[in-house]
């Protein structure tokens, strides 16, 4: 959801800087959308649809996983030209990385559940975290604990999460990628300024 | 039949192509950063 977030902050960023600049505000286009459904269709009968996420034996887990993450590197290779997309796919490769070297899940540690206060009755170390794509895994077990969700919100903020620092990645590769304007000629500029002067 | 095919026509050419656009791009960073990143439900990141 944080990263949702971010897409949110990006987009309002982006339209008032196009505005303070009197150009439309216009992204750049992405190509093979496609991917992305190849990528979030099977994820979401995995982690969030309760009828098919409770029949997926969590065997399985980590093939979709992976797999699902390649279709994604593909979407980003291919846009690789788009503004930011540099740190999409930094972001993307980083958490691709830690999740196959640990057997095809995110690790997340025992401190960390502690630390957000999510009650021991509900996790158990070597195990699944809830439906999610976690794995709780000790810190001294893990392999490249410093790319695992280890990350969390101030406490201050009234909500629970930990995050990678790929996660991060991903954040500021859209923030920056919606902010960069693609419109910027001066013809464009101009007739925008007619609409929104003319009633 | 003219008449509803004209009316359609028209209000499809008044949605505007940069609109279009934006929509399929959010629509694919939306679904990109929940399937790269999170993937998980209620509580966000990695968190149930």
């Amino acid at each position: 959801m944080i990263l949702v977030f971010a897409i949110a902050i990006g987009l309002l960023a982006g339209s008032l800087k196009a505005r303070f600049e009197g150009i439309a505000y216009q992204t750049s286009e992405l190509r093979c959308f496609w991917l992305v459904l190849l990528a979030a269709l099977p994820q979401f009968l995995i982690y969030s649809l309760p009828v098919t996420r409770e029949r997926i034996s969590d065997q399985w887990i980590p093939v979709f996983l992976i797999s699902t993450q390649f279709f994604l590197l593909l979407f980003v290779w291919l846009n690789r030209n788009s503004p930011f997309f540099w740190l999409l796919g930094l972001g993307l490769l980083l958490n691709f990385v830690v999740i196959s070297l640990n057997g095809g899940w995110m690790p997340i540690s025992p401190d960390t559940l502690i630390s957000q206060t999510i009650p021991t009755s509900q996790w158990e170390i070597g195990s699944r975290f809830g439906y999610s794509k976690d794995l709780v895994m000790a810190k001294g077990n893990t392999k490249l604990w410093i790319l695992s969700d280890i990350l969390t919100l101030p406490n201050w903020i009234p909500y629970r999460v930990a995050f990678s620092v790929g996660d991060v990645l991903l954040g500021f590769g859209v923030i920056g990628f919606l902010i960069h304007n693609n419109q910027t000629d001066k013809e464009t500029r101009k007739t925008y300024l007619k609409e929104i002067l003319e009633p | 039949m003219t008449k509803l095919f004209n009316k359609t026509k028209a209000l499809l050419s008044s949605v505007d192509n940069r609109v279009v656009r934006l929509i399929v791009t959010l629509t694919s960073l939306v679904l990109f950063v929940l399937a790269a990143g999170a993937p998980g439900g209620l509580g966000g990141i990695g968190m149930q």
